[in-house]
């Protein structure tokens, strides 16, 4: 004969999580219903995350990143009506409304960041269609793959190349400091940063698949960049040839 | 740290295992037109961290570049926002949850103008149509017909009948002007 098995009392975590969602769904409830200080908490619990995590790892730069969080909470304000309560709190809807607000930004703008508007637009679709995070979890998986993206691109280009961007902008050493680690004189290491930067630009720039304006997605045409590189080359012995006996040069 | 030969060797398999001949291997000597985009970029680098938007062409070149190495630091390591600009951005995004929820803006607009105005006529009904007892300064009570007797004190002497008719006409103009201030209420 089967016994019923008592189910186990929740534990004091699962039960602080439990009581923390009751608190959001009636902040959420209120903020929809025009309370304003419930949703302005909503926003100053959650806004930090979704700048640091979401917003200017994807979007590359403070300025970019701060008016995207301000068209995400305008959006929030405008359809906050809409959302539909789910146990897993209001964060991901949050999410979602901010991926949508960097991917609009990415296809707007002109510079090439290391987010692609189409990594952004993939992002989107998995936040529509995959089961949804809390906000440290999904925070968790936004700092790591924002890291390997950062990986991922550095891997693409000459280690060397690599070594001089990982030590000048990532580790924010000073030209100086990276030029002594390197063996090479300060105006050499600014070449080598320079190079670094061009490959690491053609390394991300996405494939030229022509758009139905006819111009390639993403890519930037530089002309006078390619008939640089090409015109530098037949040149660079005899240049160098003369630089090294200017007194006054510091690559000597 | 690897050497110079090494790199050399690195670059040189780099390159070939990219099949990316057009691009200077790492080591390869540059050219001063390298340097002057070498300068700009750090220049760049080193100016203020927001985009330039009056970056000459020479310049956009390096500024692009100075983006895409800032984009690497955002994506690495991520700073946290200032938490009084977030304050800031969270009070004009509630600022706008007021005017969206609240009543259409033609409406509050016809109603600002009806308000407006009926205070408006409210005021002047007050200030014009009220009883001249109401109005500053003393009660200005308009003057009666009467008879000239008063005016008439000395006996009719022969000759001043001129003198006299001038007085009296005088005294009626002086009279009807303070009647008409009364009704208009002017001291």
């Amino acid at each position: 004969m089967l016994r019923p098995v008592a189910s186990a009392p929740p534990s004091s975590q699962d039960r602080a999580r439990i009581d923390a969602g009751a608190a959001e769904r009636e902040a959420v409830a209120k903020a929809q219903a025009g309370d304003r200080a419930a949703l302005g908490a909503l926003l100053s619990r959650y806004g930090p995350t979704l700048y640091r995590t979401v917003l200017l790892p994807r979007l590359g730069s403070e300025a970019a990143a701060r008016d995207a969080l301000s068209d995400t909470y305008a959006k929030v304000v405008e359809r906050i009506d809409k959302f539909v309560w789910q146990n897993v709190g209001f964060y991901p809807w949050l999410r979602t409304v901010a991926l949508r607000v960097a991917l609009d930004q990415l296809r707007a703008r002109k510079r090439l960041v290391i987010w692609s508007a189409e990594d952004v637009e993939r992002e989107v679709d998995e936040a529509s269609s995959a089961t949804p995070t809390d906000e440290k979890l999904s925070a968790h998986r936004d700092e790591r793959a924002a890291k390997a993206k950062v990986e991922a691109a550095l891997a693409n280009i000459h280690p060397r190349y690599a070594e001089a961007i990982r030590l000048r902008i990532l580790d924010e050493r000073s030209r100086e400091d990276v030029a002594t680690v390197l063996g090479v004189t300060p105006a050499t290491f600014d070449v080598l940063l320079h190079r670094a930067t061009a490959a690491l630009r053609k390394a991300i720039a996405p494939s030229p698949q022509m758009a139905p304006s006819g111009k390639a997605e993403g890519v930037e045409p530089d002309p006078q960049g390619q008939a640089k590189n090409m015109a530098s080359r037949p040149h660079a012995r005899a240049r160098a040839t003369k630089r090294a006996g200017d007194p006054n040069d510091d690559n000597a | 740290m690897t050497t110079r030969d090494d790199d050399s060797k690195a670059g040189s398999t780099h390159r070939e295992a990219n099949g990316d001949d057009a691009e200077p291997a790492w080591d390869a000597p540059f050219t001063d037109d390298e340097l002057a985009e070498a300068q700009r970029l750090r220049d760049a680098l080193d100016g203020p961290s927001e985009e330039a938007t009056t970056a000459s062409v020479d310049e956009e070149d390096a500024v692009q570049g100075a983006a895409l190495l800032r984009s690497l630091r955002a994506a690495h390591d991520a700073r946290p926002i200032d938490p009084t600009l977030h304050d800031a951005i969270v009070s004009r995004a509630l600022a706008r949850r007021t005017r969206v929820n609240g009543p259409p803006r033609g409406v509050v607009v016809r109603l600002g103008f009806a308000v407006v105005g009926g205070l408006a006529a409210a005021a002047a009904m007050v200030a014009f149509i009220r009883p001249p007892s109401e109005r500053d300064g003393a009660p200005a009570a308009p003057f009666l017909a009467r008879s000239t007797e008063s005016l008439l004190d000395e006996a009719l002497i022969g000759g001043s009948a001129s003198a006299r008719i001038d007085r009296i006409a005088s005294a009626r103009a002086a009279e009807l002007r303070d009647n008409r201030y009364a009704a208009w209420g002017v001291r």
